[in-house]
């Protein structure tokens, strides 16, 4: 649905983002994860057309997005909370269906539609600006959906906000997707990441690093997994064990943690607790770019 | 044409709900010109009354009694020289006031209005000298309590007659003379009238009229009653104002100044807007939506514009309904307003451009606007500016626009004189939005 190539964009000498090439099947849920600063908002504004790129080109089924028409098929919403405070709830909606087109009935429907969607129907005539942080987040991704995308860009939908509410966008940008829509979701949380995206480009300094599943990633990049185990006595000094052991605790990397665990647990030394930690994206950043995640 | 309507319908719905600014826009314009019009008119200008210019071409003592009578009423001012009598016009110089508008009207009380007094209780309209009221005929409202105010002098004037004994009795003799000398009355009827003036004049002997308690000057109901029944000494004369127009009260001046201050506002407001969208994500949003650069800046033009117009359109009908003023070409002003909220409209969008930060926008469009409103005539009416500057300010939109503002409603500009300060302020429209665009364009919006 989506394709980027050789995308590039710079603001003086800093390389926003360096040719970068992906694409994204309609249905699909992508994810761009990246610390601050990684180039993934400015990859978002040129796929909404906001920006156009220095070189490299974006097409939506075939068509630039930089065109009017083309953006009418997207949602986007954006990182800062991009809504009118002086306006009522309501009010934000109708003005941006009417942006996008929405007449009559149509925009009643939808309006009323985006409210519930986002659990805001009974707060709808209070000014936005009377809104709790949680309720502002919400607003800002249901003015993206009011009129109904093919493809919903999310840029860092869950910053700031409450576990309530970010609970609410999660289950409700998941209900988009079951209903079809296809997402690009941009952040820095990797949990975030691993639950709902089916593919994820991890970006560093503007380039992209590497797309894939989760899966595919954490296998190609991820290393190996974590054998932690904890024994009831010390064992001696000349016990053949592998990996690390400090007092009752012993570490150890292994490509096959679980058969690991096993023969440890067969062991002349009884052990009182075993866990595996395996890879995760974290990891997978650290690997790809010799930093944490949290760290950049 | 949707979505600039809906931008616009977006913008003017923020702006009505921004408390402060609408201070700005509303309140502290009609304030201004509220405030500098009473200290203006306190200060000895024109003054927004019943201004009656004088013209006694009889110069008997019941004119002069006329005179004094209207000189004391309460609603109406008379022209007095410094050692206090009253200031006796020629009846051109009267109309030219009038014409000017630096008087309400004349009163003129023609040679032979004192030589028959009693002409009130003579019958048919037309008998004798009537007075002449010259008033613009649009001046209705005044015209008709003007007409009130002379009646109720006249009878006071006549009613102190009446209680002068002597004055009486000399009336009553020539009233004898010439019936005695009339040869068109019947004798019977003759023989009755002298048999009753005789005996008038011998009552009026017997008594002091002052002590009969005939009533007071006060009695302002009663001879208001009289003046439909004794016919209609009063003429009232249409007096077309010259077309070389003049203020006619402060607030002429004020209002045009406190519209446009009231214009600015609204510039700076949208231009503040304008940055405010930016800094909040608002104007992203909006081009992430399927809206062009035209149609986002559309949007904003039309929503200033309406609010220029609304803003002008708010001063005018307060002025006229509340402090008098008065459209001499209303068709005029539409085309004023038209060209000034361009004018205006094409300064939010420079405005808009000259920061990036909503402080920044507000810090450098007041060093903007505000020598333009200093040099204007923003502050200082125009004409009270040296001529020098009021050569500089040719280079300033307010100027313009308090011209073509005073131009409608009393520098009597017909189409012709409007051309100018119209065209000029389309022009300055023209030019700051280009320049606003081209700013905007350039850094990306």
């Amino acid at each position: 649905m989506i394709d980027v190539t050789s995308l590039a964009k710079s603001y003086g000498d800093l390389r926003a983002v360096d040719d970068v090439s992906f694409c994204v099947n309609r249905g699909e849920a992508f994810g761009l994860l990246g610390p601050n600063g990684a180039g993934k908002s400015t990859t978002i504004h040129l796929l909404a057309g906001v920006i156009a790129p220095d070189r490299g080109k974006v097409r939506l089924d075939g068509a630039d997005p930089q065109e009017a028409i083309v953006r009418t098929r997207l949602g986007v919403s954006p990182q800062e909370l991009a809504i009118y405070e002086e306006l009522t709830g309501e009010e934000n909606l109708r003005i941006f269906a009417a942006l996008y087109g929405l007449r009559g009935d149509a925009l009643v429907e939808r309006v009323h539609w985006a409210l519930d969607f986002a659990g805001l129907t009974d707060r709808r005539k209070d000014r936005a600006a009377k809104y709790s942080g949680g309720m502002k987040r919400r607003l800002n991704l249901a003015c993206a959906v009011v009129h109904d995308p093919e493809l919903l860009i999310c840029d860092e939908p869950t910053v700031g906000v409450d576990p309530q509410s970010r609970n609410h966008i999660f289950e409700s940008i998941e209900a988009l997707r079951a209903s079809g829509t296809t997402l690009i979701y941009t952040t820095h949380y990797m949990s975030e990441a691993q639950r709902l995206c089916d593919r994820v480009a991890i970006m560093d300094h503007g380039k992209l690093l590497a797309a894939d599943t989760v899966d595919a990633l954490i296998e190609a990049h991820g290393g190996s997994s974590l054998v932690l185990a904890e024994f009831d006595e010390p064992p001696p000094a000349d016990a053949q064990l592998p990996g690390t052991l400090d007092g009752t605790q012993l570490r150890v990397d292994s490509d096959k943690p679980f058969e690991l665990a096993a023969e440890l647990g067969r062991g002349p030394h009884r052990v009182r607790s075993l866990r595996v930690e395996r890879p995760d994206l974290e990891k997978v950043f650290l690997q790809l770019t010799g930093r944490s995640l949290r760290d950049s | 044409m949707n979505t600039v309507v809906t931008l616009a319908k977006k913008d003017i719905k923020v702006l009505l709900r921004d408390k402060f600014a609408m201070f700005w826009i509303v309140i502290f314009p009609l304030g201004y010109a509220v405030f500098f019009g009473t200290v203006f008119g306190d200060s000895g200008g024109p003054r927004a009354g019943m201004y009656v210019a004088l013209v006694d071409e009889d110069g008997s003592a019941y004119s002069q009694a006329v005179m004094e009578q209207l000189a004391a009423h309460d609603a109406v001012l008379v022209d007095a020289e410094e050692s206090g009598a009253l200031l006796n016009r020629s009846l051109d110089e009267a109309r030219e006031l009038v014409q000017k508008g630096q008087r309400t009207a004349y009163l003129r009380l023609p040679a032979g209005f004192g030589e028959n007094p009693y002409a009130l209780f003579g019958g048919a309209s037309g008998d004798g000298p009537q007075l002449e009221l010259g008033i613009d005929p649009g001046r209705q409202a005044e015209a008709g309590m003007l007409q009130g105010v002379v009646m109720e002098t006249v009878f006071g004037a006549l009613q102190e007659r009446m209680l002068d004994t002597d004055t009486v009795l000399a009336d009553l003799g020539e009233a004898q003379l010439s019936l005695a000398e009339a040869d068109d009355v019947d004798p019977t009827q003759k023989f009755v009238l002298t048999t009753f003036l005789s005996a008038l004049k011998g009552f009026v002997s017997a008594f002091d009229m002052g002590q009969l308690g005939l009533g007071t000057s006060d009695d302002a109901d009663g001879a208001d009653a009289t003046v439909g029944g004794f016919g209609a000494p009063l003429a009232v004369v249409d007096v077309t104002r010259q077309r070389d127009g003049e203020p006619r009260s402060p607030y002429d001046i004020t209002m045009p100044q406190g519209a446009v201050w009231g214009l600015l506002s609204v510039a700076l407001g949208f231009g503040i807007t304008l940055v405010r969208e930016r800094s909040s994500g608002t104007l992203v949003r909006l081009r992430m939506a399927p809206v062009s650069h035209a149609q986002l800046l559309g949007g904003k033009a039309l929503a200033c514009f309406t609010c220029c117009v609304g803003s002008m359109v708010l001063a005018i009908l307060f002025g006229t309904v509340v402090l008098g003023l008065r459209v001499d070409r209303p068709d005029l002003l539409v085309l004023a307003m038209f060209s000034t909220a361009i004018a205006f409209t094409g300064l939010m969008m420079t405005v808009s451009v000259m920061g990036k930060t909503e402080a920044a926008v507000a810090g450098s469009s007041w060093g903007l606007t505000m020598p333009f409103a200093m040099i204007g005539g923003g502050m200082i009416p125009l004409m009270f500016m040296p001529e020098w500057l009021q050569d500089i300010s040719v280079v300033s939109p307010v100027r313009w626009a308090i011209i073509s503002l005073e131009g409608a409603i009393w520098r009597d500009f017909g189409w012709a004189d409007m051309a100018t300060p119209s065209l000029v302020l389309i022009g300055f429209g023209a030019g700051f939005f280009a320049l606003g665009v081209f700013i905007f364009r350039r850094t990306g919006g």
